[in-house]
């Protein structure tokens, strides 16, 4: 289940469009949100198009540093968000293998217009926030 | 690299809807000004390269050990 596997069917209405990519893989466009069966809340951030490209990605509000993960206007005027309640957050996880332990990069949240299903990385700027956090610091 | 010398208070323009204005310097540190298009990203360098290497870490490989994720399961729990 951990390992991308191939791709089944996506649905077009679960694939969230990035215009520019994400930092990184500025050339992927498309990506989805797959649930980890046996261990929610994770879920697969994965390309579309590129099997390879896979993140493990927790809701926002799970974490505590949430409330220091505010969105500028300028990020929601770029994906056109009007309703604030049609958006969903996700952090990114990252596995530190020798450490066995994940860390999340609550700098750089995905933030996903539901309405539209447009997506984009944002950095947001408060110093409370990092992009190696200890997620066990966080839940 | 294309080099400019620009006073204060003077501008760059890139492209058609790209302006850069140079606002203030003091010892070693310019202050800028940026008009772009909502469409354009900008980031501070530095910033951006390190979210690039965060990101490409954090592909999911296929050697992540089940365990891992399981550990972090009964944490949240």
């Amino acid at each position: 289940m951990l390992a991308t596997k191939e791709l089944p069917d996506v649905a077009e209405q679960q694939v969230v469009v990035f215009k520019y990519g994400i930092p990184g893989f500025e050339d992927v466009k498309e990506f989805y949100l797959e649930d980890i069966e046996e261990y929610p809340p994770f879920k697969m951030f994965q390309a579309k198009e590129y099997e390879d490209i896979a993140m493990i990605v927790i809701n926002a509000q799970l974490l505590s540093s949430y409330e220091y993960m505010k969105i500028p206007s300028a990020e929601l005027r770029k994906l056109d968000i009007k309703d604030p309640n049609n958006v969903e957050m996700y952090v990114i996880l990252r596995a530190n293998q020798e450490e066995q332990q994940f860390t999340a990069n609550t700098k750089a949240p995905i933030i996903i217009n539901l309405s539209n299903m447009r997506g984009n990385q944002v950095i947001l700027d408060s110093n409370q926030l990092s992009s190696q956090n200890r997620l066990d610091t966080l839940l | 690299m294309l080099v400019l010398t620009r006073k204060c208070n003077q501008s760059i323009r890139i492209g058609s809807n790209v302006v850069i204005k140079l606002l203030e310097t003091t010892s070693g540190h310019a202050k800028i000004g940026i008009d772009a298009p909502i469409e354009i990203p900008v980031h501070r360098e530095e910033i951006y390269e390190k979210i690039q290497e965060e990101n490409k870490a954090s592909l999911v490989t296929k050697n992540l050990k089940p365990h891992m994720l399981k550990q972090l399961f009964i944490g949240t729990k």
